[in-house]
Parts: structure tokens; sequence; C-alpha cells
């Protein structure tokens, strides 16, 4: 190897692991989102199940903590019905499609988004429009006859 | 005495012109000094001094808009981030402050924002103007090329600019435009979780995006405007297809001797294979400057006047803080993505990644055409098969617009 061709692959060399001792940090420091879990969970109290008439949906509005570092919380809205057979679903309001908060349309009994006209019923199962799952329902446990949820939907959207 | 009033008046006008000329003298020798060291001279004859083809001048100020425009962005972005806190806590806030107690800080964010909309119009214009002329062809591919990328990181700049006030708007644009990603098979719904920096938008996606608007897309912008510049200058303007001698096939018998005193040795060939040299020079040319720096200041400086007149007028809304758990607001999306909303309406659910095929393949088509398209011939009625694709996706993108717009705001 000649002293030149030394130096030229020598420089290439340095370059590369100065820009790989820069890179590294930056891209471990953008990519915690995937590795270092965001959010922290909590359990709500929404209310007694027998405050609820059947199959009409009530709304709680509940707040989360935000993720990240303000210790502020939120508000979210919660769809609660209880159908005829007993079952309580607490669902959230964010559309499956892109994510847009869900009104409920008494005169029609179904919830409907008004970004892009999607439509799930009572049981949160999509019935129009372009939303490609099911409406998000929140994890929820009934003790005592209390309807409590935690901030963990039961499916990615 | 009048005699005397008049030698001692044309006394003065002498020891003026005396001193003018010292001045003019001083001047010159400050100017040779700098000359030496920085050879700025040298900079302004390669910048100003070359020739434009004549015909078509008010088409050509579409491009230098658009930088006016960009100018003015950059200009009352850097004054914004006086005043404006990238959180959740403070961003809503801080411009409600802006808009209630500071009443030159709100025309300031008018004029970023009627700015940034007149921006992607004339950003439009420019592209059409340059598809319809096609100044893209050989050696102008790179030209090509560096506008299209100018033109993403434009819609990339607005997009994540919408994000910031932390209104109602911005909060639920915010939510919809990092959700569109997560259609993307495999990787989709990391990529939104890296953009929001979480699963759900929160502090961490204002930060994220205001680093990204303000650092990571400016500085490539300006990167890339400056390589355009230096593409423009090297290959000089195309101007448009009026400026040459009708089309490639059915050119009339040329007049070689008359028009070859007319070639300009300082334009380069205007090129395509197989064509001749005087084929290719504009019919008549004219000094850039300060002939055509006159037209694209007129432009500019009227645009610019537009810009703050609908800033001091119309101003920038804020609406409501964000508030997720809303079941009354009606997300509308800003009007430049209006076909991919209402695209979204239209299209079946089990279609829906559409949203991310059809502008990556738009995309890619847009960023080829001066490699689909490399014919001699630059006449837009003799090159259909680019021409009429490209008319239906713009009569698209404008009906898709007016029915999305029909949908959400009841015209």
């Amino acid at each position: 190897m000649t002293r030149r061709r030394f130096i030229l692959l020598a420089q290439a060399a340095l370059g590369a692991l100065a820009t790989a001792a820069i890179a590294t940090p930056i891209v471990g420091f953008l990519l915690a989102p995937l590795y270092e879990p965001r959010g922290r969970l909590v359990t709500r109290r929404l209310g007694p199940v027998s405050q609820l008439a059947t199959d009409v949906p009530k709304r709680f509005v509940v707040d989360f903590p935000e993720t990240g570092w303000t210790g502020r919380q939120d508000a979210y809205t919660v769809w609660v019905v209880k159908h005829a057979d007993g079952l309580v679903q607490t669902f959230s309001n964010i559309c499956t499609h892109m994510q847009c908060p869900v009104r409920y349309e008494q005169s029609i009994q179904q919830f409907e988004c008004p970004c892009h006209g999607g439509f799930y019923n009572l049981h949160g199962v999509r019935v129009g429009g372009p939303p490609p799952k099911d409406l998000p329902e929140y994890l929820h446990t009934i003790v005592d006859g209390v309807v409590y949820i935690s901030n963990q939907l039961n499916e990615v959207i | 005495m009048p005699s005397g009033r008049r030698s001692r008046g044309g006394l003065l006008r002498r020891e003026m012109a005396a001193t003018r000329q010292e001045t003019t003298r001083r001047l010159v020798a400050l100017g040779d000094w700098l000359d030496e060291r920085t050879g700025y001279r040298w900079l302004l004859r390669e910048s100003l001094y070359h020739a434009v083809p004549t015909k078509g001048g008010w088409w050509y100020t579409l491009g230098s808009a658009t930088l006016a425009l960009i100018g003015l962005q950059i200009t009352t972005g850097i004054f914004l981030i006086f005043i404006y806190v990238p959180s959740t806590t403070e961003a809503w806030s801080s411009l409600e402050y802006l808009k209630t107690s500071d009443p030159f800080g709100a025309v300031v964010r008018g004029m970023h924002l009627w700015g940034a909309y007149l921006l992607l119009f004339m950003i439009g214009l420019h592209l059409v103007r340059t598809f319809m002329s096609a100044s893209y062809k050989r050696p102008r591919e790179l030209n090509w090329l560096t506008g299209c990328i100018l033109l993403l990181l434009v819609l990339g700049l607005s997009i994540t600019g919408a994000f910031l006030p932390d209104d109602q708007a911005a909060y639920w644009t915010g939510v919809v435009v990092t959700n569109i990603p997560a259609y993307i098979p495999v990787i989709g719904p990391y990529i939104r979780d890296l953009w929001r920096g979480g699963p759900s938008f929160g502090p961490e996606t204002l930060t994220r995006t205001y680093g990204i608007h303000i650092w990571l897309l400016a500085s490539v912008l300006i990167a890339f405007i400056g390589a355009h510049l230096l593409l423009l200058l090297k290959h000089g303007e195309f101007g448009s297809w009026v400026n040459y001698r009708g089309s490639w096939r059915t050119r009339p018998p040329l007049p070689t001797e008359e028009l070859a005193a007319q070639v300009r040795q300082t334009e380069p060939p205007y090129p395509t294979a197989p064509t001749d040299e005087e084929w290719s020079t504009p019919l008549e040319t004219t000094d850039f400057y300060p002939e055509q720096t006159f037209k694209d200041a007129l432009v500019s400086a009227f645009l610019i006047l537009v810009v703050l007149g609908l800033a001091v007028v119309v101003g920038a809304p804020l609406e409501d803080r964000a508030d997720p758990a809303t079941i009354t607001y009606v997300p509308t999306p800003e009007w430049f993505f209006l076909p991919l909303d209402q695209l979204l309406v239209l299209l079946p659910q089990w279609f829906i990644s559409v949203v991310i095929w059809l502008p990556l393949i738009g995309t890619v088509f847009l960023f080829a055409v001066p490699w689909i398209d490399r014919g001699p011939e630059r006449d837009p009625f003799e090159r259909p098969a680019v021409v009429i694709p490209a008319v239906i996706i713009i009569l698209s993108l404008l009906t898709l617009t007016m029915i999305g717009a029909g949908r959400l705001f009841t015209l």
C-alpha cells in the first residue's frame, strides 16, 4: 500500500467513525418512543352501572395523564353502553379511520365520525364508511357495580 | 450684483461637483478594496448580467415570487420564535397572548400564515409553468428535481406548521396527519409513534414537530434553494416554448444567417438532441438585470403587500384550546389537504392505503417527468403523452378540492 492510498483510506475511515459517533446517540434518542414506554397506566372511576339506561350511550369525560414531562392531564371522552343482556362496553371516541372524535347520533342510534363519515353501531361494530376496525374500547372492570376504566385500549388503532 | 451672485453660484456648483467626484472616487476605492478580497463583482456579474428570453418574462416571475415568499416565511418565522412556546401547556396561551396583547405580533403571525398559503399557491403555479414549457428537458433535469424536492419541503413545512398553535384545528390536524403514515404496511404504526413521540399526540409531538418545522426542514430547504439557484445560473432561464422557433417537428426553414446574429454566446445551447444550436436559441433575449429583475420585484412586492393586507384585515385565526374530549368539533383539513381528504371519504375501507400509495406514486412520476418526456419537443400541444395525464391530474385535484370544500364548508 502506498502512503497516498493509506491516507485516503484512513481519512474515509475517520470520517465514518466521526459520523457514527455523532449519529448513534442521535438515532437512539429519536427512536426512544419505540423502546421506552411513553405514558403510564392509570385507572379512573366512571360510575355505577345502575345509572345507565339500556342501549343509550352515556358520555363520561375522564382525565388521563399526558405522555412526557408536563404532568398535565388531558380530558378524554368515554362512551359507556349498557346492553339489554347486561353487557357493558366502554368505547373510546377515537375513530379507527383517522382518529377523529366520534359522536353519538340518537336519531340513527349509531356512533358517527364527522371527518369521513364512519359509522359504528351500539356494539362499536363498524357499519358504514371507511373505518378499517371496530370502535376501540377502554379496558374496564366492574367492582361492586361501579365501572372503572384504564387508559388502555383493547386494540391497536 | 446679478453677475456676482451667478459666479458665486457657479463656484458652489463646482465645489459640490468636486465633492461628489471625491465621494465617488472613495466609494470606488472601497469597492476595489472589497473586490480584491472577496471577488464580489464577479459574483454580481455572474448572477445579474446574463441574457434571458424576452417573451414570457411575466411567467418567470413565479419562481422569484416563490423565493420572495420563502424569504418572507423565514423572516416572519424567526421572529415568531421570540414569543411562541412549543409546549402543550403554553403553546396556545402564548399565541392567545400574541393575539390579544400584541397587535404587531399578531400581524407577524398573520403574515406567516397567509404567506404560507400564498407560497403554496405560487409554487404550484411555478410547477405548472415549468411543466407546460418543458423547462425540465436536458440539461435542466436536475433543476426540475431540486424544484420537486423544494415543493415537498414546502408542503412538509406547511403541514408541520399547522400543528403548532395547539388550538382545536392544530390538534386535530396533528392527530389525523400523524396517523396517515400508520397506513404504511408493517412499519407504519412505528413511524406514527416516532413522529408523535409516543402513542398519542402529546408534548413530545409538539416539540418534535417544532424541531422539524423550524430547523430540520427549513435548513434542508435553504440548502436546496441554493442548489436550485446555482443550477439556474449554470443553465440560464429556459423561459417558455414561445421563445423558440415553433415546434421542433413543424419548424419553418431557418434563416440561419439572421438567426446566428442573434445567438448570444452567453447562452448555453438549448438542448435536446437532435436539434441544431441555432434552433435551440431563444428568438430574442434581454438583460436579466434590470429588465427581468424589475418584473420580479414588481410581482414579489405586490404579493408581499397582499400578504400584509390579509394579515391585517383577516389575520391568523386561533380557535379554542385543543380538547381531545370534544364530541362537537368537526376537524377540517388545511385546504391543500382537501383532495386527499375527499379521497378518504370516497374510498371504501379496504382501499384506505391508497392515501399512502397515490401521493407516493404521484411524487415518483413527478420526479421522473424529465426522463419520461425526453424528446426535443417543447410545445405543450406537441407533447400529449405527458400533458394530457398532467391536465387530468390537475383537474382531478381541483375537482376533489371543490367536492371536499362543498362537503366541509357548505359553500
